[in-house]
């Protein structure tokens, strides 16, 4: 696809009522699943910013999902499937979703090989994978790892803005508010769930602020 | 990330720094993990030549107080979140009248925090570019936001020490003295005892280490003699201190490939282990502000369902044991005893607020959505040294609203 007819593509996919649906079929809550990270300029991705997050600019690029291996995950929307196991990371295992609006979908850390083949035409909220542990056991890090790319795979977006769910009642869990990392020469930015840039991968970092606060490790 | 790194990653930053006001104001009792990570990692005082004393710079003029009605039809002139709620729940029968009002515009601000005597609210901004803690006084309404501070100490009042983290050995200061001293925490969190007597330090590595290996629990006096290891768990964390300024709240697994967490009682002179609560992916723990009890999550846990959910349990076991709360959500100690919590419920038009009563076990809705129809953005939410009144960051305009608590 031509760039021009790319960035047509996404602004208006981009215009539209966000597009997508949740990645996880059962709705959220302690039983089920619960977001561990945001996406973007969270604390954990600035502490981590050099060295997990390197590639993406130092934010996170997608949104964690807390859940229990074996969770089924589903398609966020209707699209072919674009690759399984493909390079991405995410291991063990992974999964790509051309959505055919300009958007891929990327789901990691999935339990086992997912069964649909490359090729394949998925619908929207049909049971695509099943979830797992980054670490290869189920009792290290449980969680679906989501992202959300451009069809060049380059840029990566992020799905609370693309995915229609109640993100602000989602998120009403536990004895703490989101965490960003602060940017004192702009302390109000990236602050919020809904309120994150866009990734492009192998471009500068976006989080090494002169001020940061915390400051974490430096 | 896993999910008890989630609560690492929901208290480093943001709000986190309301946490780190909170725990330094009240002894570190309504800290977890990541605040206290955030302690450990004190992040400098900005210099004097990039933070410098001004007046308060201009601000938006802001709107008056409101004070809804219940059951009124009357919708207020200006308010958070979406319209009434289309079906509203029956009245509670304790709150005839519920104030909110606006007490920041122009988007400001989030992760705000209490004024010690929950005279103000305290927020770091950069308006016109001068950065800073401001604070906006709840009285008389409407007033401006001030400069309150330029060091982003967030000292707020409560106890003289805070710690600065440094790669072999943190530095402890007394910030009414000047007095530093180093501790030989290894760059670990640390977490000091409000009256100033002791301190706790724990190994917390990062990635799947975290997981797999034991972290020791460390404690020293106050000017680190006496340093020794005292306990593990793997993918420990210390809470807070209890009010005996001896034991701390630890929080970890037992057994290494097991997602069961216990948190526990650990005598810092001793090394002495009690366990209080034991749960899958046990986290998210606060204890009250006079630390009697402390409130956790219990979470995935797909074999006994029943067991998912929040929880309260007293710090003295003798007292009993845990409780579980009939909703889910959000949670803040208002109290010793009462637990406010606002509850997920995703479709909602409008965010309610209510009040769990740790020792009687009993639930009271405080606000009702109908009559008051806050949305919250980001879980940015907290409630006043006092008890009285509950802040939060508007979903609709990302400014400070206050809700005064029946």
């Amino acid at each position: 696809m031509l760039p021009g007819l790319l960035l047509a593509g996404l602004a208006t996919a981009a215009a539209a009522p966000r597009p997508f649906g949740l990645p996880l079929a059962e709705p959220p809550g302690p039983g089920t699943w619960y977001i561990s990270q945001s996406y973007g300029n969270t604390a954990y991705a600035f502490a981590e910013r050099r060295s997990l997050y390197g590639s993406g600019q130092g934010l996170h690029m997608g949104l964690d999902l807390a859940t229990a291996c074996g969770t089924q995950v589903v398609a966020i929307g209707d699209g072919i499937v674009l690759g399984v196991d493909g390079r991405g990371g995410s291991g063990p295992h992974n999964l790509m979703i051309d959505h055919q609006n300009g958007f891929v979908s990327f789901y990691g850390h999935l339990l086992d090989r997912p069964p649909v083949a490359p090729g394949t035409y998925v619908r929207r909220g049909e049971a695509v994978a099943q979830s797992g542990d980054m670490y290869g056991s189920c009792h290290a890090s449980p969680h679906l790892h989501l992202e959300i790319r451009d069809r060049s795979l380059v840029r990566a977006f992020n799905p609370v803005t693309l995915i229609d769910a109640d993100w602000h009642s989602i998120v009403l869990f536990g004895a703490a508010p989101l965490a960003f990392e602060r940017d004192l020469d702009a302390p109000r930015r990236w602050q919020a769930i809904d309120d994150q840039p866009p990734i492009r991968f192998g471009g500068a970092p976006l989080n090494d602020f002169d001020h940061p606060w915390p400051r974490g490790h430096p | 990330m896993t999910p008890r790194q989630s609560v690492f990653a929901a208290m480093c930053a943001g709000l986190g720094v309301a946490l780190m006001a909170f725990a330094l104001r009240h002894g570190q009792a309504a800290v977890s993990r990541t605040s206290l990570e955030h302690l450990g990692r004190r992040p400098a005082a900005p210099t004097a030549a990039t933070v410098a004393m001004t007046p308060a710079p201009a601000w938006p003029t802001p709107a008056p107080a409101l004070r809804l009605a219940r059951h009124s039809s009357s919708a207020a002139p200006a308010r958070p979140g979406p319209t009434r709620h289309p079906n509203p729940p029956p009245a509670a029968p304790d709150a005839d009248l519920v104030p909110i009002r606006q007490v920041t515009f122009d988007g400001c601000c989030p992760g705000a925090w209490w004024a010690a005597d929950s005279s103000a609210l305290h927020f770091i901004d950069r308006p016109n570019g001068r950065l800073g803690v401001y604070g906006v006084p709840l009285r008389p309404p409407g007033s401006l936001p001030r400069m309150v501070d330029t060091a982003l100490d967030l000292r707020d009042g409560g106890t003289r020490l805070v710690v600065h983290p440094a790669a072999e050995h943190s530095v402890v200061k007394d910030v009414e003295s000047g007095l530093e001293w180093p501790l030989p925490t290894g760059g670990n969190p640390v977490r000091l005892a409000p009256d100033g007597t002791r301190a706790v330090w724990w190994e917390a590595p990062a990635g799947r280490a975290q997981v797999e290996l034991l972290g020791k629990v460390y404690a020293s006096g106050i000017d680190g003699a006496g340093a020794q290891a005292i306990g593990g768990l793997f993918d420990v964390d210390v809470v807070g201190f209890l009010a005996d300024n001896v034991q701390v709240a630890v929080v970890g697994r037992p057994v290494r490939d097991d997602p069961a967490y216990i948190l526990a009682a650990l005598d810092t002179r001793t090394g002495a282990l009690r366990e209080l609560a034991r749960g899958n992916w046990l986290s998210d723990v606060v204890l009250s502000r006079g630390r009697a009890w402390a409130a956790y999550v219990v979470s995935l846990d797909r074999r006994n369902p029943d067991a998912n959910g929040v929880w309260v349990v007293p710090t003295d076991p003798s007292t009993g044991g845990p409780r579980k709360l009939d909703r889910f959500g959000g949670y803040r100690w208002r109290d010793d005893q009462r637990l406010v919590v606002v509850p997920m419920e995703p479709g909602s038009a409008s965010h309610s607020i209510w009040q769990f009563d740790a020792a009687a076990g009993s639930t009271t809705r405080l606000v009702d959505p109908a009559a008051v129809p806050i949305r919250v953005a980001n879980n940015d939410w907290s409630v006043s040294p006092d008890g009285h009144h509950l802040a939060f960051v508007a979903e609709d305009d990302r400014n400070i609203w206050v809700v005064e608590l029946p």
